[in-house]
């Protein structure tokens, strides 16, 4: 009788820490894991879901997960394979982006000249290839290293170091064919 | 406009790339998950290419209102519920330090937010010393989860808008003692050091605290 309260109580104790974990992945991540959909998808309500999908996917495999410190990265490799399996198929990625619905927030402190630089790198991010983009994402909002952005993307480093740098160069190429029109 | 070098091109990306805000309410979906898994596995017949929010709510809208008909949620084993209390006290053992003074206007403010429920306002209420008026996950219901100073430390009130326990119990462990009432519109538990008179706190709280319904 003692023996089976004991063994109740270490599974509701781990219930219980169970959630708790699970709320501070939410607190800890949910902006990022938000953010990146946004850059995933270009669309935020699609990016809403998708957040929410992976929540509850992870939620799902929370058992699966064996270390806080790998919490980050586990949570947006779901993400992207939600994406895959819901929407990409059902949504090939859009030629025309609802540019009013990812608008880039007013920036009230920002220069003229600065807001302008802003909304074309903006605008060209948006643009980008999901090749370029979608490392770019993990990198920028994220902050993982060509490594672990590899392993997330199942590529190799040089690739991920390459397509990184290409991103940049784009990007810096608009803004610097914008800024010798001007 | 000037070509731009590595540091300028990387801090734009920076601010841009970070600019997305989530909407206001995606935490409070996102830390209600487990609970709308529950009911999702129920209906797992519904379409599986759906949002998990629009596939849910549904269920999760019935199971709320068969809930609130039962009188809010069926009482939980009081070890369970106690077990529960005392982990997630533990958790949050790091707000006890704060220094933060949190004002009633404030508290009532977060209160409403995340229980519908606010306390009135008089010299006892208004005198209590509130650290840290925070929502939390309790019981499978978004709760408050108040820290005030009490007369020999930290006193935890926890405000639970559901029916968890049938009756008032007491519960201790090495270092805290505390109370679950069932009250009105819900369940309130106090929990202090083992020395601390809690059912001052609980009285003055049950006295004071209104519904919004």
């Amino acid at each position: 009788m003692a023996t089976q309260e004991t063994a109740d109580n270490t599974v509701l104790e781990s219930n219980a820490a169970r959630r708790q974990r699970y709320e501070a992945l939410v607190r800890d991540y949910y902006q990022d894991i938000y953010r990146y959909a946004c850059w995933l998808t270009r669309h935020k309500p699609l990016a809403e879901d998708l957040t929410q999908e992976t929540f509850m996917r992870a939620w799902r495999a929370f058992s699966s997960l064996k270390s806080q410190d790998s919490a980050k990265a586990w949570l947006f490799t779901i993400l992207r394979r939600e994406n895959a399996r819901l929407y990409e198929k059902q949504r090939p990625e859009l030629d025309d982006i609802d540019e009013h619905e990812m608008a880039l927030p007013d920036a009230g402190h920002l220069e003229p000249d600065q807001q302008m630089e802003a909304n074309l790198l903006h605008k060209a991010i948006l643009s980008l290839e999901p090749e370029y983009r979608i490392p770019l994402a993990l990198q920028v909002i994220g902050g993982f290293s060509g490594e672990e952005i590899g392993a997330m993307l199942e590529l190799n480093n040089n690739t991920v170091m390459t397509r990184l740098f290409r991103a940049r160069n784009k990007l810096r190429a608009l803004l610097d064919g914008s800024n010798e029109q001007d | 406009m000037n070509k731009i070098d590595d540091t300028q091109l990387d801090q734009l990306l920076n601010n841009i790339m970070k600019a997305p805000v989530p909407p206001a309410d995606l935490q409070q979906k996102l830390l209600m998950v487990p609970a709308l898994a529950e009911a999702a596995d129920l209906q797992a017949t519904m379409a599986s290419n759906d949002s998990v929010w629009r596939r849910t709510v549904p269920v999760a809208a019935c199971l709320g209102l068969l809930l609130l008909m039962a009188h809010r949620f069926q009482p939980m084993p009081t070890a369970e519920l106690e077990a529960e209390i005392l982990a997630h006290v533990y958790a949050e053992e790091r707000f006890f330090a704060s220094s933060d003074h949190i004002t009633l206007q404030d508290m009532n403010a977060r209160m409403e937010k995340a229980i519908h429920a606010h306390l009135d306002a008089s010299p006892a209420t208004e005198a209590l010393d509130v650290h840290l008026a925070k929502d939390c996950w309790l019981a499978q219901a978004v709760s408050m989860h108040l820290i005030l100073t009490g007369d020999t430390g930290p006193v935890s009130v926890l405000m639970i808008p559901a029916d968890v326990a049938d009756h008032a119990t007491t519960f201790a462990d090495d270092r805290f003692s505390g109370t679950i009432t069932p009250i009105e519109g819900g369940t309130l538990v106090v929990l202090g050091n083992r020395q601390e008179p809690v059912a001052k706190y609980l009285n003055l709280i049950n006295d004071h605290m209104q519904w919004d319904y």
